[in-house]
């Protein structure tokens, strides 16, 4: 490797012959110069960000028309919205129903839902010729109801949405909004929106497109912010200090060997030879030998199909020869007494303990190891999302306690806030797909459910994933729903923890049920790591 | 093998200098102010002047302390501007400071630049730095002891080397080293440390 070149004490320059050297407008011709990058992309947050969260949502409100008088009931299970090339509940006769409002078209209204979020109508906003308009709205915050109401959760082709919130707001068909007088949403979200973007689905063309929101997040209790974090550290350094000494012990532990017991290694070759007991005092205490070539040169391996005159067996310095002779040759080969019979036993049953004694050993180190490394791995993502929620809280005067999304609606739709998570690479071997008779199930969809990152993956009528590139997250848990040809869902529960054989990998205990919105709650959140 | 400069025995005194980067700890005022820069560059590149104007210097500094060539460290510092501007679209104040996502790109091209050959990696000491990482090796501060140190920097690995010279020469904190670097600020003092234990150990073989 070419050493590296060091200065020692070169003349610095001072700030004045720095500044002399400046030349913005020479950067920005070479700015210009460069092609023109798209200015948003899907990673640029609209001209909010962060800075200008302290959004203080409040409108001058008089006659407010409260929604409890108002709220009609629910849709009934058979009255579901239509489904829409775009939005098309993956679950027979299930879907998520809306809850509809009716609103004055005249005064101003506020709605509240139960999750805390918030929709202001202002008056005027809704252009219908009748006094009394409905108003239809469906959150939808978890990845059940999501998936169940059959929301396309793909961005581009290589990465799903992550969501923090979700919701649906409709009216009817020939009911517009004033473009001067939006309805304003303060959503609730069910995670910190930092990393995450704001969107609208098109239904057109099933795209999400970027949408202009500011997201209002509560600053933390310092104290309790600063003691947790301290906590964080500490037990990282914990952690790693336990794997080093870990991993020293690991290195320090050897296997025992079958020589140290005086067994026989089964590819080594083995022989029978008289010898006087009295001149072997070591070999009479073991009872029972017969000798092991223990050579470490190359010999004439064919030895034991020749005929001998004579084979003498000596000891030196511990170690055992035996010369072997005829009257055309002589053969001069180091061994080792191996036992026999009942002795032989008694040492496997030894060397067997103790090699499993150490087997443990190592298979306790490792997993304390394993285990530490995955609790590092964990806290230090604490800490790194703690740090950066506690600096883009500066700023923040506080608005309440609760991290919503703001933004204005200027037509009915889906709204969604949320980051995309790259699909799973496909498996290395095709999949079979069984149910648990075994038989063979003929897939339509499959839905991949990674609970670790709360994120839906569609394999099959997703233009861009195939089901033959079925893939998933090994290292996760995972849900997989599948759709046969025939409508039927059925799941499978993958455990990162368990081994499976991924040359034949078979989904063998598929479960056949009627799967409605609350069973599907219950599969996904079982599984749940709450680490 | 790098010639050994002759050190002369200065009498050196210890001064607590200060980080090179004297905007990481902006006052809320100015900080309030940069990001109104920032939100008004992000519509209009020509307001990204002020920004330029702020961070030139330190940025130069940052890259001429690791190369030779004075002439390319200005060039290099002029692609980072370009490329800042170039990517303003993606930075957002989420708990990284603008002159930490600067550095970051400012790293990126000067690793390019050595890359394409147009500049060489270069360590920049002076005998004020050799005298105080002495003394954080806690040992005597002799002149042989300062030459033997300069040979261990050399020989030191990229990753380490990157690691002394923004804690120990830039006087940076870890928690701008870990935005650099882009990892967390417990990683960058856990790494740091290595990197100088690294460096005992060539120092005592």
């Amino acid at each position: 490797m070419k050493a590296r070149k060091i200065n020692l004490d070169r003349k610095l320059l001072t700030s004045e012959q720095i500044e002399a050297k400046q030349n913005f407008d020479q950067v920005l011709e070479g700015f210009k110069a460069v092609k023109p990058t798209v200015w948003k992309n899907p990673w640029f947050y609209g001209p909010v960000g962060l800075a200008s969260i302290a959004l203080a949502v409040t409108l001058s409100m008089t006659n407010i028309n409260s929604n409890t008088d108002e709220k009609n009931s629910t849709l009934k299970a058979s009255n579901f919205p239509e489904d829409t090339e775009c939005i098309k509940p993956p679950v027979k006769d299930q879907d998520v129903d809306f809850e509809t409002f009716n609103v004055n078209t005249k005064e101003n209204t506020k709605i509240e839902l139960e999750s805390g979020t918030t929709i202001e109508i202002p008056k005027g906003s809704l252009n219908s010729n009748e006094l009394k308009t409905t108003i239809k709205v469906r959150e939808l915050n978890d990845q059940s109801s999501a998936f169940v109401a059959g929301i396309p959760m793909d961005y581009g082709k290589k990465e799903a949405f992550v969501s923090a919130g979700m919701i649906e707001i409709r009216s009817n068909e020939n009911v517009k909004i004033n473009q001067n007088k939006l309805i304003k949403v303060d959503m609730v979200l069910s995670k910190n929106p930092i990393g995450f973007g704001f969107w609208k689905l098109d239904e057109n063309t099933k795209e999400w497109i970027e949408y202009e929101a500011a997201y209002n997040i509560p600053p933390h209790n310092e104290k309790n912010v600063e003691s947790v974090k301290n906590k964080l550290i500490a037990s990282i350094e914990d952690k790693k200090q336990e794997n080093e000494v870990k991993e020293k012990e690991l290195v320090a532990l050897t296997a025992p060997l079958k020589q140290d017991f005086k067994l026989a290694i089964p590819e080594n070759q083995r022989f029978d030879i008289a010898f006087n007991p009295k001149d072997f005092p070591d070999l009479e205490k073991l009872k029972d030998v017969e000798f092991e070539v223990d050579q470490k040169t190359p010999y004439d391996k064919s030895f034991t199909k020749k005929v001998w005159n004579n084979m003498k067996l000596n000891q030196k310095e511990g170690k055992y020869f035996v010369t072997f002779s005829n009257a055309t040759e002589k053969l001069f080969l180091q061994v080792r007494p191996v036992l026999k019979g009942v002795e032989k036993a008694k040492a496997e049953e030894s060397f067997n303990e103790k090699f499993q004694g150490y087997k443990n050993a190592v298979k306790e180190i490792e997993e304390t190891i394993a285990k530490n490394k995955s609790a590092i791995e964990k806290n230090e993502l604490r800490l790194e999302k703690m740090i950066a929620e506690i600096q883009s809280n500066l700023n923040v005067k506080e608005v309440s306690q609760r991290t919503t999304a703001s933004f204005e609606v200027s037509s009915w739709g889906v709204f969604n806030c949320d980051k995309p998570s790259k699909y799973p690479k496909p498996l290395e071997n095709e999949v079979a797909f069984v149910n648990e008779y075994k038989e063979s199930i003929s897939v339509k969809n499959v839905y991949l459910f990674d609970l670790k990152d709360n994120v839906r993956f569609v394999f099959g009528e997703n233009k861009n994933h195939s089901k033959y590139e079925f893939g998933l997250f090994k290292k996760h848990d995972n849900v997989v729903f599948i759709e046969d040809l025939k409508g039927k869902m059925l799941y499978f529960k993958y455990d990162k923890d368990k081994k499976y054989d991924f040359s034949s990998f078979v989904f063998s205990d598929l479960k056949q049920k009627v799967l409605n919105l609350d069973e599907i709650r219950k599969i996904l959140d079982e599984s749940i790591d709450t680490v | 093998m790098q010639a050994l400069h002759k050190l002369e025995n200065k009498k050196l005194t210890k001064t607590k200098s200060m980080s090179v980067n004297p905007m990481y700890h902006q006052t809320k005022v100015r900080l309030e102010e940069e990001l109104d820069w920032i939100q008004r560059a992000k519509n209009d590149p020509n307001h990204f002047g002020p920004l330029y104007k702020k961070y030139h210097e330190q940025i130069f500094r940052y890259i001429y302390q690791r190369m030779d060539d004075e002439e390319m460290a200005f060039d290099v510092t002029s692609q980072v501007f370009i490329k800042a501007m170039k990517s303003l679209h993606k930075y957002e104040f989420r708990g990284v400071p603008f002159s930490s996502w600067l550095y970051r790109i400012a790293k990126s091209e000067l690793y390019q630049a050595y890359r394409d050959k147009k500049a060489e990696r270069t360590v920049n000491l002076d005998s004020v730095h050799l005298h105080q990482m002495i003394d954080e090796m806690s040992e005597d501060d002799s002149e042989q002891n300062r030459a033997k140190l300069f040979k261990s920097i050399s020989q030191l690995k990229e990753e380490d080397m990157q690691l002394i010279e923004m804690r120990f020469f830039e006087k940076r904190s870890f928690r701008e080293i870990g935005e650099i670097l882009d990892i967390t600020e417990n990683n960058a003092k856990v790494k740091s440390f290595r990197a100088l234990e690294r460096l005992k150990n060539i120092f005592t073989k």
